[in-house]
C-alpha cells in the first residue's frame, strides 16, 4: 500500500535563503507525525507547502495519492486539508459555533447544526456553541480551532506550534486529549513544533529538522535512543559529547571502555552521553568533580568534570545531595552507546526563518 | 515560527497565493488625490509673468506677512492652552479633572467659524459684552475684535484640543516617575515641569502645534469672518472676485509650499513619537494632588477654558437659535437634506475607496507609496484642492467640448464643472486620510492566518470578502463613514466654491449669514453642526476607553 502522506525531495529557497533541501519523508493513514526543529530551521514552510498556501520548487507532495504540489499545484482551498494555526485564528465577528461550521458551506441547515454540535461535544465544549471566541480562554480556542478544523472532514489535519500559546499544565493535558481524539477517528495529523515534550506526546513518528534538511524520520524511541545525526542528539534530549577512541570493537573514553556494535576503528570519536546514563554510585572507583549543579525537585542535574577534562551531565535522585567541588562517584550505564565522527558538529543555520 | 504580519514573508505569502487586480484601482485614487497638487506646483513653475508680478509686487507680501504673524500668535496661544491642561488633566488630581479631561476635546466639534461669528456677535457693538461696558463706563469706545490678536484667539480656541490630546498621552506615558525623580534631585515641582515633563514630552507638542499650524494655514471661514487677509481667503477673492483662475493657481500655489514644509515637519515628528513607552493609566495615587486653593485653582483655569472654548459658544448659540427659531426653521431642513445627503455620497465613495487602498496594501507589496499619495488631500487646505480639482476638470470640459461642437456643430454646456460628481470627488481627496486610517487599523486585525484559515476550509475571492474581510472591518467601515460624514458636513471653503447651484449646506448658509450679521439665523444650523461633530469624539473616546480595558 502506499504511504497516505509523501514528501520527495521538497526543495524550496526564499531569495538565496534555501528554507527547504530535498525533504522526503511519508505518513501511513491514521498515523500523527510530528517535525520537531529549532525556530527557524524551515518546519513551518514545510507545513503551508503541505496545506497549499505555498509553492515549491522541486519534488512533489502526494496526499492520498493525488500529485497536489510539484508536476502540478492544487490550490489550498480545494486541498482538503484541515489546519489549526499557531494563533489559532478564529474568526472575531462569529460565534464558536460559526466558527465551527464556517467550513461547511454549502451543507443543508440541520446537517451542518448536527455536525457542529457534534464537534463541539467531542472537544467538551457542547454549551459554549454561542460564545464569542474572546470570551474563551486560550486552551477553549484551541479547541475551537480543532474542532473548526476538523468539521469538514479533512483528509488530513495540520497543527503549527498549536501549544505554543498555552501554559505548561495545559499542554500537557491539552496534548494527550487532542492525540485521543485523532487516534479515535483515525485522523492522519502532522504537527510543527520546536519542543520536544510535545513531539514525544502526539506523534507516532517524528521528523527531526534543522536548516531545510530532514535529519531523521523515525519514532519517538527511534529518535531519541538512535538519533542519526550530531545535530539531533544536541537538539534531542539533554546531553553532552565526550571525546573517546574506537578499536577492536570497543570505545574507550573518561567513563571507561564499552562494547560497540559495527562501528569502524577510529582514532578519535565523540560520544554522546545523556544525564540518565551516568548513575550515581558511592561505591564506585570512577570519580569526577563536580562543578555546578541544578536542583530540580526529584533529581539534581550534576555538571562533573571527569579527568580526561570532558565535561558530563549526570541526573541524580534529589536526595543524594553534594555540593560544588566534591567528588562524585558514578558509573556509566551505556547501553547503545552513540558515537559519532569527531569531526561532525551540529548544524547552525545562518538565516533564522522567523 | 509565525513571522510577524506584515514581514516579508507573509507579504510574499500572499503574493504567492493571490493576484492582485487592486492595484490599478488603487493607482488611479492616487493619481486623482495627486491631480491638484500636481497641477499646482506644475502652475508654479511655469508662471505667468504678469499675473505673478502683480502678486509679488502687491499681494504676496502681505499675505506672507499676515500668514507668519497669525502663526507667531496662534502657536504660542494653543502651546499655552495644550500643554498646560494636558499636564493638569493628566499628571494632577483636582476638583472635576475627570469631567474636564473629558470636556476640553469637545472644541473639536465647534468649526472655527462658528467661534468666529459666535464671539464676533458676543463681542460686537451691539453685542451684550459692549454694552455692559457702555452702561458701566458710559462714553467708552468701541473695542474691535476683528485684527490678528482676535483671530488668532479665535484659532486658539478651536486648535488647543490638538496640542492638549497629544500632550496629555505624553504626561500620561511619562507618569509620575520622571517627576518624582527630578524631586529627589532637589527640583520643585514647578521647575520640574518646566525643566523634565516638557522636555519630555517634547516630540509630541511638536507634533501637536504642526498639525494647529496647518489647521491655520488651512482655515477659510475664521480669518474670512473677521476679515483678516490670508492665502485662502486672497485665493477665494481671486477666484470670485476677480475670475482669475490664475492668480487663484498662482497663490495656491506658494500655500502649497507652506503646507508640503509643514507635512514633512510633521512625518518628522510623527515618527518620533515611537518611542512611547507602555500607557500607565496609574489611579489617583500616582498623580499629583492638588489640595485647597490650588486645586480650586486648577478647577477654575479648567473651568475657563472649558467656559470660553465649548460653554459660552454654545450657550449663545442656543440663545440665539431660541430667538430666531419662528421663522427660521423651516428653511434649515431643505439645507440639512443636501448637507446630508453630500455628506453621505460622500461617506460611500470615501470609505469604498478606502476599503480598496486597505486591501490594496496588504496585497501587493509597494502599494504603501500609493496609499501614502492618496491620503495626501488631508494636509491640503480646501481652497486649494478646489483650485487644483476645478483647473483639470475645466480643462477636460473644454477639450470635449471643443471635440463635440467641432465634430457635430453642437454646443454643449460643460459635463464636469460644476456637478455633483465634481464636488463630491473633491471632498473624497479631502477626507480619504479620515476614512482610511478607521479602515485600516480595521483590517490590520485579520492576520495573515484567518486568510490561510477561510481558505482551508475552501472560502476565496468574493466569498472570501463578503465572509471575512466585510464582517471583521464593518465597524472600521462604519467609523470611517461617520468620521467622513461629519467632516462633510463642517466643510466650508471647496463647499463654497465648488457647489453646484441650489446646494447650499449649512455650513455655506452660516457663512452667508454672518456676512450679513445675522447671527442669530446662522445659529441653529451652527448647533446642528457641533451635535453632529460630538460624533466622532464620542467614538474617539469609546475607542481609547475600550484599549485601556484590553
Amino acid at each position: 500500500m502506499n504511504p497516505f502522506l509523501q514528501v520527495d525531495r521538497l526543495t524550496k529557497h526564499y531569495g538565496a535563503h534555501r528554507v527547504a533541501d530535498g525533504i522526503s519523508f511519508q505518513l501511513e493513514k491514521g498515523e500523527i507525525g510530528c517535525l520537531l526543529g529549532p525556530s527557524g530551521c524551515g518546519k513551518t514552510t514545510l507545513l503551508r507547502s503541505i496545506a497549499g498556501f505555498e509553492n515549491i520548487e522541486s519534488g512533489s507532495i502526494v496526499l492520498d495519492g493525488e500529485i497536489v504540489s510539484g508536476p502540478r499545484f492544487v490550490p489550498a482551498e480545494e486541498r482538503r486539508i484541515g489546519m489549526v494555526f499557531q494563533d489559532y485564528a478564529l474568526f472575531p465577528h462569529l460565534t464558536v459555533a460559526g466558527n465551527v461550521g464556517f467550513g461547511l458551506a454549502g451543507m443543508d441547515r440541520g446537517r451542518r447544526q448536527a455536525i457542529v454540535s457534534a464537534m463541539l461535544d467531542t472537544v467538551g465544549l457542547a454549551d459554549s456553541g454561542h460564545k464569542y471566541p474572546y470570551e474563551l480562554s486560550g486552551g477553549q480556542q484551541q479547541r475551537v480551532a480543532l474542532a473548526r478544523a476538523l468539521a469538514p472532514e479533512p483528509r488530513l489535519l495540520l497543527m503549527d506550534e498549536p501549544f505554543s500559546n498555552l501554559d505548561v499544565s495545559l499542554r500537557e493535558s491539552l496534548s494527550r486529549e487532542i492525540r485521543s481524539i485523532l487516534k479515535q477517528r483515525g485522523i492522519t495529523a502532522l504537527l510543527v513544533t520546536h519542543n520536544q515534550h510535545e513531539a514525544y506526546a502526539m506523534a507516532d513518528r517524528i521528523g527531526v529538522v534543522s536548516c531545510g534538511t530532514m535529519h531523521q524520520w523515525g519514532t519517538p524511541h527511534e529518535v531519541y535512543h538512535r538519533p542519526a545525526t550530531v545535530t539531533v542528539a544536541g537538539f534531542v534530549g539533554e546531553g553532552t559529547f565526550i571525546g573517546g577512541r574506537v578499536g577492536g570493537g570497543t570505545l574507550r573514553c573518561g567513563l571507561g571502555e564499552f562494547r560497540v556494535r559495527d562501528e569502524a576503528d577510529a582514532a578519535g570519536v565523540q560520544v554522546l552521553v545523556r544525564p540518565e546514563d551516568v548513575v550515581h554510585d558511592d561505591a564506585s572507583p570512577f570519580k569526577a568533580e563536580i562543578t555546578s549543579r541544578t536542583f530540580r525537585g526529584s533529581s539534581i542535574l550534576y555538571s562533573l568534570r571527569l579527568d580526561t577534562g570532558d565535561t558530563v551531565l549526570a541526573q541524580v535522585p534529589s536526595h543524594h545531595d553534594h555540593a560544588v567541588g566534591e567528588r562524585l562517584g558514578i558509573r556509566a550505564d551505556l547501553e547503545d552507546v552513540i558515537v559519532f565522527p569527531s569531526t561532525a558538529e551540529p548544524e547552525a543555520c545562518a538565516f533564522p526563518e522567523d | 515560527m509565525h513571522a510577524e504580519p506584515g514581514g516579508p514573508s507573509s507579504r510574499s505569502r500572499f503574493l504567492a497565493s493571490r493576484p492582485s487586480g487592486l492595484l490599478l484601482p488603487a493607482a488611479l485614487i492616487a493619481g486623482v488625490a495627486a491631480l491638484p497638487i500636481a497641477v499646482l506646483l506644475y502652475s508654479f513653475l511655469s508662471p505667468e509673468r504678469e499675473i505673478w508680478g502683480h502678486l509679488a509686487e502687491h499681494v504676496l507680501p502681505d499675505l506672507v506677512g499676515n500668514t507668519l504673524l497669525l502663526l507667531a500668535c496662534v502657536i504660542p496661544l494653543t502651546s499655552v492652552i495644550g500643554i498646560g491642561m494636558g499636564w493638569l488633566t493628566a499628571a494632577c488630581d483636582y476638583p472635576g479633572r475627570k469631567f474636564f479631561a473629558w470636556a476640553l476635546t469637545l472644541p473639536m466639534a465647534v468649526p472655527p467659524y462658528v467661534f468666529a461669528f459666535v464671539y464676533l456677535g458676543l463681542l460686537d457693538f451691539t453685542g451684550p459684552v459692549q454694552t455692559a461696558i457702555r452702561k458701566v463706563f458710559p462714553g467708552s469706545g468701541f473695542v474691535d475684535i476683528r485684527n490678528v490678536f482676535g483671530v488668532s484667539a479665535i484659532l486658539s480656541l478651536a486648535f488647543y484640543p490638538y496640542v492638549y490630546l497629544l500632550c496629555r498621552s505624553a504626561f500620561l506615558t511619562q507618569g509620575r516617575t520622571a517627576m518624582e525623580a527630578s524631586q529627589t534631585l532637589g527640583l520643585s515641582t514647578t521647575r520640574a515641569f518646566f525643566r523634565v515633563c516638557v522636555p519630555m514630552a517634547r516630540p509630541w507638542i511638536a507634533a501637536g502645534l504642526t498639525l494647529v499650524c496647518m489647521e491655520t494655514l488651512a482655515d477659510f471661514g475664521a480669518v474670512s469672518i473677521f476679515n483678516y487677509d490670508t492665502f485662502t481667503t486672497a485665493i477665494y477673492k481671486a477666484w470670485f472676485g476677480l475670475f482669475s483662475l490664475n492668480a487663484a493657481s498662482q497663490l495656491s500655489a506658494v500655500l502649497v509650499a507652506f503646507v508640503l514644509a509643514a507635512l514633512v515637519l510633521e512625518q518628522r515628528f510623527r515618527a518620533r513619537l515611537r518611542f512611547t513607552g507602555a500607557e500607565r493609566t496609574g489611579g489617583a495615587q500616582l498623580r499629583l494632588r492638588l489640595t485647597g486653593v490650588r486645586g480650586w485653582l486648577a478647577f477654575a483655569v479648567s473651568a475657563l477654558v472649558f467656559a470660553l472654548a465649548f460653554a459660552l459658544p454654545c450657550l449663545q448659540l442656543l440663545v440665539w437659535a431660541w430667538e430666531a427659531a419662528g421663522p427660521a426653521l423651516s428653511r434649515y431642513v431643505g439645507l440639512g437634506t443636501n448637507t446630508l445627503i453630500l455628506g453621505l455620497l460622500t461617506a460611500a465613495v470615501t470609505s469604498a475607496a478606502s476599503l480598496l487602498l486597505a486591501c490594496a496594501r496588504r496585497i501587493a507589496p509597494g502599494s504603501d507609496w500609493l496609499v501614502k499619495i492618496a491620503t495626501l488631500g488631508y494636509a491640503m487646505p480646501g481652497t486649494i484642492l478646489a483650485v487644483g480639482i476645478f483647473i483639470p476638470a475645466a480643462w477636460f470640459d473644454n477639450a470635449m467640448l471643443d471635440m463635440i461642437s467641432a465634430a457635430t456643430g453642437i454646443s454643449l454646456s460643460p459635463f464636469i464643472q460644476g456637478s455633483l460628481g465634481l464636488l463630491v470627488t473633491a471632498y473624497a481627496v479631502r477626507f480619504l486620510a479620515a476614512g482610511f486610517g478607521s479602515v485600516d487599523s480595521a483590517m490590520q486585525r485579520i492576520t495573515p492566518s484567518i486568510t490561510d484559515a477561510a481558505r482551508t476550509m475552501g472560502c476565496r475571492g468574493t466569498a472570501l470578502l463578503r465572509r471575512v474581510y466585510l464582517p471583521m472591518t464593518r465597524t472600521g467601515l462604519l467609523t470611517a463613514a461617520i468620521l467622513v460624514l461629519v467632516d462633510v458636513m463642517k466643510e466650508l471653503p471647496v463647499t463654497l466654491m465648488m457647489r453646484p447651484f441650489g446646494w447650499d449646506t449649512l455650513a455655506v448658509k452660516i457663512y452667508e449669514f454672518t456676512s450679513e450679521g445675522e447671527w442669530r439665523l446662522a445659529a441653529a444650523p451652527a448647533l446642528a453642526l457641533i451635535a453632529a461633530g460630538l460624533l466622532p469624539i464620542m467614538l474617539l473616546t469609546r475607542k481609547t476607553e475600550a484599549r485601556k480595558q484590553s
